[in-house]
């Protein structure tokens, strides 16, 4: 325990040492130029790794809240066992049926959704163009996260009068309308008229289906657009918003249950219903890009820590040339911890100097990649406070551990050097 | 007059491979406050060894030092440290300046570790410079100033914390004779005051200014007495306390 002498002592040694470790920095930096050149490309990567990992994981969780967090998704397959007669590798085919099933037997769901997805052709008297089109269940909306950034999307309303209305993707509505308000105007599917209600707010790149799939497509309600797609009352799959998390299997059960009996499947025949989950992906998809994360900072650290054993090297190469003046310091009074001080905070001002300018390069070259018009499936990297907060934090852990052996020798030096004449 | 400084049979070897060297060899040795002293001898005879057990850098391999009464040898490294940071002043022969400081900070350096705070560091490291007639270079690095004020420059340092004893390892060595004739001049003048003066020479002339030589031969006191002249400070007469070792 210290003693309040000592703590005053200390306060006043440690702005001195500083000095001295800035005035030994100024002095010698030409020579210390190829150690500061390590750290700052230490810190730069550190800063720069960092930032990429923190944007993957940024750019991960913006993906999956474009496209919902919460959904699991149905979808047909084959039945892979015998049933009643039936034989297996049988096609099973949803309909609004199914739909209504669903909704009356699924309770661990909040919203049930059904939809059906087919490339067709989309008129407008300017343009044609082949496109995926939708037609789905207003809960739909909810579900995936869909806001119209003009207009309106369609609702359960809309739905049950069934409204001839659409909504857009953001680059449909371009390629359609160009700069006019699509709002109010007419497109043809399927030959059928159309209203659009609504164009769609960009989601870009997303990871459900790697590619901006959302900004290309047209939304219609449910059984208007069956129609308009003529597909009759066949859906191609169904989305349940679950009310617990944590309860995935009693949601799989329900939906086995409520569809099972009317599509002839056998008990134990899983597989014939494909059931995925939005955090099912997610956990190991945030997981690897976590050990990305996680791989990245230690690759910087790594080369930070390669950097400060030039470091050490140059301060015990320094502890070793200023044998003399230290053993002055030592006559004048200084005990061996305060030599051992005055070197750990010698190293710690060079690496922190190196490591500074290495936080601006670093901080450069995010900007400048922020800049540059990336590609949108290449995740920005994203600079955060607590980015440059590690850093420095990793700097100074370097810096001390940089500094333990030059301490150590001149913690060794005896005073009785100073009476010696060289 | 209390003797600041006593030796008992003090002795230092140092160990050279298989081999153990004896530097010095039961010194007794008694120095009152307000004396100065020349330790004289040849080189190799083992004064700088006992200027370094003087001044608490080194310790005895045997025998006792009592520095103002008080056994040195059960004291640690941190007392020792607190010792000369706060009673002892050393001169050097190479003046051994820090060459990245100015001259106030030079002289200041011991307060830095007696913990005192930085605005009376300098106050007083300036105060001494200038009454040594730096007061035109209170900024100048050693290597913007002459050998004489390098030399005055480690005598306010050596002085900065009033101490007790103040140690000299020619300080006069690596200076012309005008120089050294100013520098031994300080000297003087601070043995009138009362100063405790060490030091070690090979110059007649600084010998012959203190009022006491201590003569080292083999590590041994060869002789200890009144020098060839004497100095007319308060302390002018021999504390002729000391006497050759055994």
């Amino acid at each position: 325990m210290r003693s309040p002498r000592a703590w005053r002592r200390l306060v006043r040694l440690l702005p001195q040492l500083a000095g001295d470790g800035l005035a030994q920095l100024r002095a010698g930096w030409r020579s210390q130029a190829l150690t500061l050149v390590g750290i700052l490309w230490g810190a730069a990567s550190v800063v720069l790794l960092l930032s990429l990992g923190s944007g993957f994981n940024d750019f991960l969780d913006m993906s999956f809240e474009k496209t919902g967090l919460r959904w699991t998704h149905v979808d047909n397959a084959y039945t892979s066992s015998e049933r009643g007669g039936r034989r297996p590798g049988r096609r099973i085919r949803f309909d609004l049926d199914d739909l209504e099933r669903l909704r009356a037997g699924v309770p661990s769901a909040s919203l049930v959704a059904a939809e059906a997805l087919s490339r067709v052709s989309v008129e407008t008297p300017r343009r044609t163009r082949a496109t995926v089109v939708s037609a789905a269940s207003a809960e739909l909306r909810t579900i995936q996260n869909h806001r119209a950034s003009r207009g309106r999307y369609f609702d359960a309303e809309d739905e049950r009068e069934r409204r001839r209305v659409a909504v857009l993707g953001p680059n449909l509505a371009e390629i359609f309308f160009g700069e006019d308000d699509p709002i109010g105007r007419t497109l043809q599917v399927g030959g059928e008229p159309f209203e659009v209600i609504g164009v769609l707010a960009r989601k870009g790149w997303h990871l459900i289906t790697f590619m901006d799939i959302f900004d290309n497509m047209v939304f219609l309600p449910l059984e208007v657009g069956l129609h308009a797609l003529g597909r009759g009352k066949e859906v191609g799959h169904f989305f349940f918003e679950p009310r617990r998390l944590d309860d995935e299997t009693a949601l799989r059960g329900e939906v086995f249950a409520a569809l099972a009996p009317f599509h002839h499947l056998a008990e134990d025949d899983e597989q014939a219903l494909r059931l995925m989950s939005v955090p099912e992906v997610a956990g190991p998809t945030r997981n690897i890009f976590f050990a990305l994360q996680v791989l990245l900072g230690v690759v910087g650290t790594v080369t930070l820590a390669m950097a400060g054993m030039g470091v050490a090297n140059l301060m015990i190469a320094i502890a070793n040339e200023r044998r003399m003046e230290l053993a002055v310091r030592r006559t004048c009074g200084a005990r061996r911890a305060d030599l051992i001080l005055q070197l750990l905070v010698e190293t710690l001002v060079v690496v922190l100097a190196g490591g500074a300018a290495g936080v601006a390069v670093g901080l450069g070259a995010v900007g400048a990649l922020n800049a540059l018009p990336l590609p949108e499936e290449f995740p920005p990297p994203q600079l955060l406070p607590s980015v440059v907060a590690t850093t420095f934090g990793v700097l100074v852990g370097v810096g001390l551990a940089a500094g333990v052996v030059p301490a150590r020798v001149a913690a060794r030096v005896d005073p009785a050097t100073a009476l010696r004449v060289t | 007059m209390a003797a600041l400084i006593e030796l008992r049979g003090v002795s230092k070897s140092f160990r050279l491979g298989a081999q153990e060297v004896p530097i010095l060899r039961g010194i007794d040795l008694s120095i009152a406050e307000g004396e100065f002293v020349a330790i004289a001898g040849a080189s190799g005879s083992g004064k700088t060894t006992l200027l370094e057990i003087l001044g608490a850098i080194s310790r005895p391999s045997s025998g006792c030092y009592l520095f103002d009464g008080t056994p040195l040898e059960g004291c640690d490294d941190d007392a020792l440290a607190d010792l000369r940071a706060e009673r002892i002043g050393f001169v050097f022969q190479t003046f051994n300046l820090m060459p990245r400081m100015s001259a106030v900070r030079n002289a200041a350096l011991p307060l830095l570790y007696g913990g005192v705070a930085r605005g009376e560091r300098e106050r007083r490291a300036r105060a001494l410079l200038e009454r040594l007639g730096l007061a035109h270079r209170l900024a100048h690095r050693p290597n913007q100033l002459s050998g004489g004020e390098c030399q005055r420059v480690a005598i306010a340092r050596a002085l900065v914390n009033e101490p007790r004893l103040l140690l000299a390892d020619e300080p006069t060595g690596n200076l012309d004779e005008r120089t050294g004739r100013e520098i031994l001049a300080i000297f003087r003048e601070l043995h009138r005051e009362g100063r405790t003066l060490v030091i070690v020479t090979h110059s007649a002339q600084v010998a012959a200014a203190a009022g006491r030589v201590v003569r080292i031969r083999d590590g041994r006191v060869e002789a200890d007495g009144a020098g060839p002249a004497r100095s007319s400070g308060p302390q002018a007469a021999p504390a002729h306390s000391g006497r050759a070792g055994a």
